[in-house]
């Protein structure tokens, strides 16, 4: 589905992806971890656009998708998202919800101008598709609530739930249960592989391990930069590249 | 039942407040207090536009430069050209539209102080090319003799915008369309796109905003209310010259849109009515008029940081802190 293909990115000297090659196959669930520090952000910002790689290729379903701005990303079905804990701070939820809608809402400027029934309907679709979001990621009872002052485990659902409503075939999530109880994390991960099960593909990065080796179907381990280990979860958690790379002794491995 | 009511009582509001609007001419005594309000009204157009740029998180210091642009731009196609009113002010407003179209593309992909300082040039660029180019645009001297609106009904009559009260409602007429317009578009999908685009616009980007198309939509937008505003402004001064549109403008807009409220859609409409009104009650003392605006901006940030817009819902939470006599911080401390 998703094809990465000799990925380079450099930041003046600093090499921060290295030759990454990769795919993810639609329907799994595919871990992407790795040290502070090893790429993985990056890797998500040039997945999404937000990035221009220094050399190499994205394909998505076949179509060269590097260099595209991120909203074109996002209507091609690539929704990624954020660590960040702000999200839109000084909205509701259910207006940061029909903000996460907005490709199936935007209305033209004329229309919304001149104001006819129309533009009553499209809002109203808005609106309701909005609310069946949240309520699938349990948000209802929160719509009048103003984003910052959601607390923690709900405000990264809250991310989840807006970026579903972009309706995403791939779904990028970036740390999503950090600083997350044990309780709100598996919750958030029973979501996560209720998405996958109704057929959503995911690219998961993730520092909590119990998590990651329970739902990913296959994972990649980033270290600075580079790929250094590929397979299934069990394999992963036996490789000695992969224990160096967490414990020390990274130098030799590089 | 709750709906029907509410919407009458909505209508009998709107119905009172429209009557007392029309009526204002009759109500007021003098000339000078009619141009007062006249000049609010125009004001009102241009903060407005201020605002609705605002919301997507860019304060344009270069709103008043719009306004000259307007102004210019019809004053030049009425006198140069001999276009009428009627046409001046649409064409003048396309051409600040124009003009912020192609400003925008470049300059909203900055942000924060680039933007402040990038805005201020230009608006500096406007003004001094208008007093370069004095072939064209007079100079320092400026144009005068801008014609007055009129209307023109073949062997009926001609009506002619000459006095203040005719004018009145020429800019009132204006005010309400344009009111009507930046409402719809802040009330529904473009208002709540472009706050997304101000509160975080990486994440609204990854759900698909083309971001950057929004602000430069609410940026031309904005804008072009400013060029109409200006274009009004010419016709009804009759006179304008570069500093006519200098810093002293562009303060009086800013402190009117932070005064009234930025959050709140009528928020430079109260703005602009409190700034004006007090500064034509010092009127004869013209040089305290600046400290006037300085005193009334300290007091707003220090009681109303969200704008005189936000009184209302403050105001039982002041009644508890004068019942009290002391603030919530100092009971926390103690």
């Amino acid at each position: 589905m998703l094809e990465v293909k000799n990925l380079r990115k450099q930041f003046g000297g600093l090499v921060a992806i290295d030759d990454l090659s990769f795919h993810i196959e639609k329907g799994k669930i595919l871990g992407l971890i790795g040290p502070n520090g090893a790429g993985k952000s990056t890797a998500f910002n040039l997945i999404t656009g937000f990035y221009s790689p220094t050399a190499g290729k994205i394909e998505y379903k076949g179509e060269d998708i590097t260099g595209l701005k991120s909203s074109q990303i996002a209507k091609k079905g690539i929704v990624r998202t954020w660590q960040v804990s702000g999200l839109f701070a000084n909205m509701t939820v259910v207006q940061s919800q029909i903000v996460g809608c907005h490709l199936g809402g935007r209305i033209g400027l004329w229309q919304t101008i001149l104001g006819n029934r129309a533009v009553r309907e499209k809002e109203e679709e808005v609106q309701e598709k909005a609310n069946k979001i949240l309520d699938i990621v349990g948000l209802a009872e929160f719509k009048g609530m103003l984003s910052k002052n959601l607390p923690h485990g709900l405000l990264r659902r809250l991310g989840i739930a807006i970026a579903l409503g972009a309706d995403p075939e791939l779904m990028l999530l970036d740390e999503p249960v950090s600083g997350m109880n044990p309780g709100e994390i598996q919750e958030t991960m029973a979501l996560i592989k209720g998405l996958n099960k109704e057929g959503m593909t995911i690219l998961l990065v993730e520092h909590n391990m119990k998590a990651v080796m329970s739902t990913c179907d296959h994972i990649i381990v980033l270290h600075y930069g580079k790929k250094i280990a590929e397979g299934l979860p069990q394999e992963i958690a036996q490789n000695q590249r992969v224990i160096q790379a967490y414990l020390g002794g990274s130098a030799k491995v590089a | 039942m709750d709906m029907s009511r509410s919407s009458f009582r909505q209508w009998t509001w709107f119905l009172g407040l429209l009557a007392i609007l029309l009526l204002m001419p009759a109500m007021v005594s003098g000339i000078g207090i009619l141009n007062i309000i006249n000049m609010m009204y125009l004001m009102i157009i241009a903060a407005m536009g201020l605002n609705l740029i605002l919301r997507t998180g860019h304060a344009n210091f270069a709103h008043a430069a719009f306004l000259a642009i307007g102004a210019y731009a019809s004053a030049f196609l009425s006198l140069r050209a001999g276009l009428a009113f009627w046409l001046c002010l649409p064409m003048a407003g396309l051409t600040g539209a124009l003009i912020a179209w192609g400003l925008g593309r470049i300059i909203l992909k900055v942000k924060g102080a680039y933007f402040f300082l990038i805005t201020v040039a230009f608006s500096e660029v406007v003004r001094r090319s208008l007093a370069y180019f004095s072939d064209v645009t007079g100079g320092h001297q400026g144009i005068e003799r801008i014609p007055k609106p009129s209307i023109n009904i073949p062997d009926l009559a001609t009506v002619r915008f000459g006095s203040e009260m005719s004018f009145y409602y020429l800019l009132l007429a204006t005010m309400l369309v344009s009111l009507v317009i930046m409402y719809r578009l802040q009330r529904g999908h473009w208002g709540l796109t472009w706050r997304a685009s101000r509160e975080a616009d990486m994440v609204a980007e990854s759900v698909g905003v083309d971001v950057l198309r929004y602000k430069i939509t609410a940026f031309v937008t904005g804008c072009f209310f400013a060029a109409i505003s200006g274009s009004l402004y010419a016709h009804y001064v009759s006179f304008i010259n570069p500093d006519t549109f200098g810093q002293p403008m562009m303060m009086g807009l800013l402190f009117a849109v932070v005064v009234g409220g930025r959050d709140y859609f009528y928020g430079p409409i109260i703005g602009i009515i409190l700034l004006r009104g007090c500064s034509a009650a010092v009127a004869r003392m013209a040089e305290y008029q600046p400290m006037v605006y300085g005193v009334i901006l300290i007091l707003a940030i220090l009681f109303f940081p969200a704008g005189f817009a936000s009184l209302p819902s403050r105001f039982s939470v002041m009644w508890q802190r004068i019942l009290h006599f002391r603030r919530p911080s100092e009971v926390a401390g103690s």
